[in-house]
């Protein structure tokens, strides 16, 4: 039962644009949805470790509820609306902001291509 | 193989190296923040697992799930602290720890000392649950390095700090004829300047008597409290400085106070203003962060005019306090030494119950304390070895002497597994008056057993206290589960007592070592939490504890005898289920039961009934409003509907209002808002 139980539980780590401990916490609450069992992103590598039961949620979820808040996943980007609702000091798009964070690499995705991009890849977490 | 053998040994090497400039016993104490607290999914409280004291970290999280007005209020989630009314006419709520009455903890703001002495009770209405940005408590006496009197523990409270992202943080609150305002503001002077001014309203505006007593069931008041705090981070050394002036208006008693009356009517009034200056700074030697020499310093000045009927109580008190810190590694930083030397002065004029209270009293000290940490993540053993010489000089009454307080900490930590354990002496001068200020709302006559008609001996009480603990932490399902169970006593040699037993009208006070009745008290507890449900924390607890104290009518016989402390709870349960939504939705639910507890012998009943506190909030939180929240307290409207006693007579002999054992108030609902405004950067 226990082995059983086990299997269901998927482990996997997916790369989320942000900066600060202000972008953690709304990253972790956002992809903390109902059969997520741990989200921890890291300020550093920002890698976020998930683990979820895959009986019940399905990872396109958790990344449209992290898009939904603004954050861009590898691959998929948040709308500029719903990148728009986040805090000023957050922009993790705007090149200033990145520097200002000590970061040095590009980001996921530069503003303006982030549109197209989001609708090549469905409509599935259109709200 | 043998450069397979060597790739080894320098492997092991290089590890043990890298290991010992890993190891970080936490900076230096003096300027310990809390932000380790940072867990992803924060459970507003932790059970420290890196720490050798046995701490709890409370979040504002955590401050956040109850109506949390002042720091004596911050502690309805949870079990190891009990908050009661001192009497039923000044609203001043104390709280306990282990069995013990709020002063005999010790208060420290950023681990300098706040409290003590006049302050001892009323202090922790001072400070604004909306100022707090978290709360570390100790149980057991602490570090020698905070001094010696911490025998139950010790509060340490953070209040917001000036390098911040928060520009301004507002607070409203509304509760039954009670309003309360914050509001903190940040300016950004430069990369190593900040500050911050904070600012505190609270009136009670409402008459309001539930029970239909003539008395008011919370005083009307009007409370400001204004602050202003200074941070400085230079390259090499670090400074805090801040000025605090606090300004108390109370008016309690009858509901009638202000109208003209045929008879006479019995009321209380206080006011009081405190004034504070605190200066911190470190410097940092070279060779790491470990190594460094720190400075306290702490003035402080009060004045209180208050009566309770027709005994007066006024008092002024002047404090200084300062401290000298010296912290450096022996060979590297798994041990570290610290040592350093303090004072502490502290000049009260005062008259209690009819007596000369004053107090002039020196306590001047040296100590060291040694620490070991094993290994950085706090597995394997660490221990902290503390010593400290005080000399105390009373200057009124002659008496002088030299303390010893030797302390010893020990943790060992496998896997989920936390072991503590610990043996400390401590000392301290109880303030007799505002201390006890909950037993002048009473027409007793204060008898002193062996005291001198004018004045009395300076009241040194001493105790030894043991500790055991273990913590269980532990992942279950990817959510962390934790258990613990402690067990804490406290042994007196030297006790103050104030005994109610023995009739009405009097209350026999005394103070000493009663040949072979040693008062102690005893606290067990266990408890536990987990989120056992997708985003929801259930925290239970179960608390056992043990009170005695001499039996003063005992006091004459050869061996006098102990009898069970008055107005402690020996059996509580406590039980709590918090949700907090991923849209900013909260919901808290939170249980206490009570045990009965015993009563004084003459003119009450045996003991009080048992009785469950029940409170709910529920709080939203958005990015364009802030958070607002809405709470009941005490749903089950639990109430002791006699909490004075001689009421239509007030001045007689057998007014008591200072046997306070439940709830006043009934069912409230309150209301609140909170606001935090970020800097756009």
């Amino acid at each position: 039962m226990a082995l059983g139980a086990q299997n269901k539980f998927t482990e996997t780590t997916i790369e989320v644009d942000g900066l600060c401990g202000m972008c953690e916490e709304r990253i972790e609450n956002a992809a903390y949805i109902q059969g997520v069992k741990k989200a921890d992103w890291s300020q550093e590598t920002h890698q976020l470790d998930l683990i979820y039961r895959s009986d019940k949620v399905a990872l396109e979820d958790i990344i449209a509820a992290i898009n939904e808040v603004g954050h861009d996943v590898k691959d998929h980007p948040a709308t500029d609306e719903q990148y728009a609702n986040i805090h000023g000091c957050c922009k993790f798009r705007d090149a200033e902001q990145r520097k200002a964070h000590g970061l040095t690499e590009e980001p996921l995705c530069k503003p303006g291509e982030t549109h197209e991009e989001h609708h090549a890849h469905g409509d599935k977490r259109k709200h | 193989m043998i450069f397979r053998n060597i790739w080894v040994m320098i492997g092991l090497l290089t590890a043990g190296t890298m290991n010992a400039q890993v190891v970080d016993t936490s900076a230096i104490e003096l300027f310990e923040t809390l932000e380790e607290v940072q867990v992803d999914m924060d459970p507003g409280i932790s059970l420290s697992k890196k720490s050798v004291l046995s701490k709890e970290l409370i979040s504002e999280v955590e401050l956040r799930k109850a109506a949390c007005c002042d720091l004596s209020e911050s502690f309805e989630t949870n079990a190891s602290i009990s908050a009661s009314y001192t009497d039923a006419v000044t609203g001043t709520r104390q709280i306990k720890l282990l069995g013990l009455e709020g002063p005999y903890a010790l208060y420290t703001r950023g681990n300098l000392q706040t409290m003590g002495g006049l302050s001892s009770v009323l202090g922790l209405s001072l400070i604004p649950g909306a100022w707090i940005q978290s709360i570390q408590l100790s149980k057991g006496p602490g570090s020698v390095v905070n001094g010696a009197s911490a025998m139950s523990g010790q509060i340490n409270y953070e209040l917001r700090p000036s390098f911040t992202k928060e520009k301004a943080h507002f607070n409203l609150f509304a509760g039954p004829g009670r309003f309360e305002q914050n509001a903190i503001f940040t300016w950004k002077q430069s990369p190593r300047w900040s500050s911050n001014a904070m600012v505190h309203g609270r009136q009670q505006l409402f008459r309001w008597d539930g029970n239909n007593d003539g008395y008011l069931d919370a005083p009307l008041s009007d409370h400001v409290f204004v602050q202003n705090a200074w941070q400085h981070n230079g390259k090499n050394s670090e400074a805090q400085f801040g000025i605090k002036a606090s300004s108390i208006k109370n008016i309690g008693g009858s509901t009638l106070y202000g109208y003209p009356t045929l008879v006479p009517i019995w009321s209380h009034e206080l006011k009081t203003n405190r004034y504070e200056l605190w200066a911190k700074r470190g410097y940092f030697l070279d060779g790491g962060i470990n190594r460094s020499i720190g400075t306290q310093l702490a003035a402080n000045y009060q004045e209180l005019e208050s009566y309770f009927g027709s005994r007066t109580f006024n008092a002024q008190e002047r404090n200084l306090y300062g401290n000298l810190i010296f912290q450096d590694n022996i060979r590297d930083t798994r041990y570290t030494l610290k040592a350093g030397l303090d004072y502490n002065w502290r000049n009260l004029d005062q008259e209690i119950w009819g007596r000369n209270g004053d107090y002039n009293i020196l306590t001047t000290g040296a100590y060291a304390e040694y620490s070991y940490v094993a290994s950085p993540d706090g597995e394997g053993l660490s221990l902290i070895l503390g010593q400290r010489l005080d000399y105390l000089q009373d200057f009124d009454g002659g008496s002088k002497g030299f303390y010893p307080v030797p302390r010893a900490h020990l943790k060992y930590t496998a896997g989920p597994w936390s072991f503590r354990s610990q043996l400390s002496y401590s000392y301290r001068v109880a303030t007799l008056g505002s201390e006890y200020m909950g037993y002048m709302a009473n027409n007793r006559s204060f008898e002193f057993y062996n005291e001198t008609q004018e004045s009395f001996e300076l009241p040194v009480e001493d105790a030894i206290t043991t500790g055991q603990s273990i913590i269980f932490t532990k992942d279950v399902f990817f959510k962390e589960l934790q258990f613990y169970f402690d067990v804490y006593k406290t042994l007196f040699m030297n006790k103050a007592v104030f005994d109610f037993d023995n009739t009405l009208d009097s209350a026999t006070y005394y103070y000493g070592y009663a040949n072979g009745a040693m008062p102690y008290s005893t606290s067990i507890q266990i408890g536990g939490q987990y989120e056992l449900i997708h985003r929801t924390m259930f925290k239970f607890a179960y608390r056992y504890q043990d009170v005695k104290q001499v039996n003063t009518a005992t006091l004459g016989e050869y061996e006098p005898v102990l009898e069970e402390a008055i107005l402690y709870v020996p059996h509580l349960i406590y039980g709590g289920v918090s949700y907090s939504g991923r849209k900013g939705l909260g919901f808290e639910l939170n249980a206490t039961y009570n045990s009965s507890q015993r009563l004084p012998t003459a003119g009450y009943a045996e003991r009080s009934p048992a009785f469950t506190m029940l409170n709910a909030q529920f709080s939203k939180e958005g990015r364009a409003y802030g958070q607002i929240y809405v709470g009941f307290q005490n749903l089950l409207n639990v109430r002791q509907l006699d909490p004075i006693v001689g009421g239509d007579l007030p001045f007689d002999g057998n007014f008591d209002a200072s046997i306070v054992w439940g709830p006043i108030m009934g069912r409230q609902v309150y209301a609140g808002w909170r606001y935090d405004l970020r800097f756009q950067e």
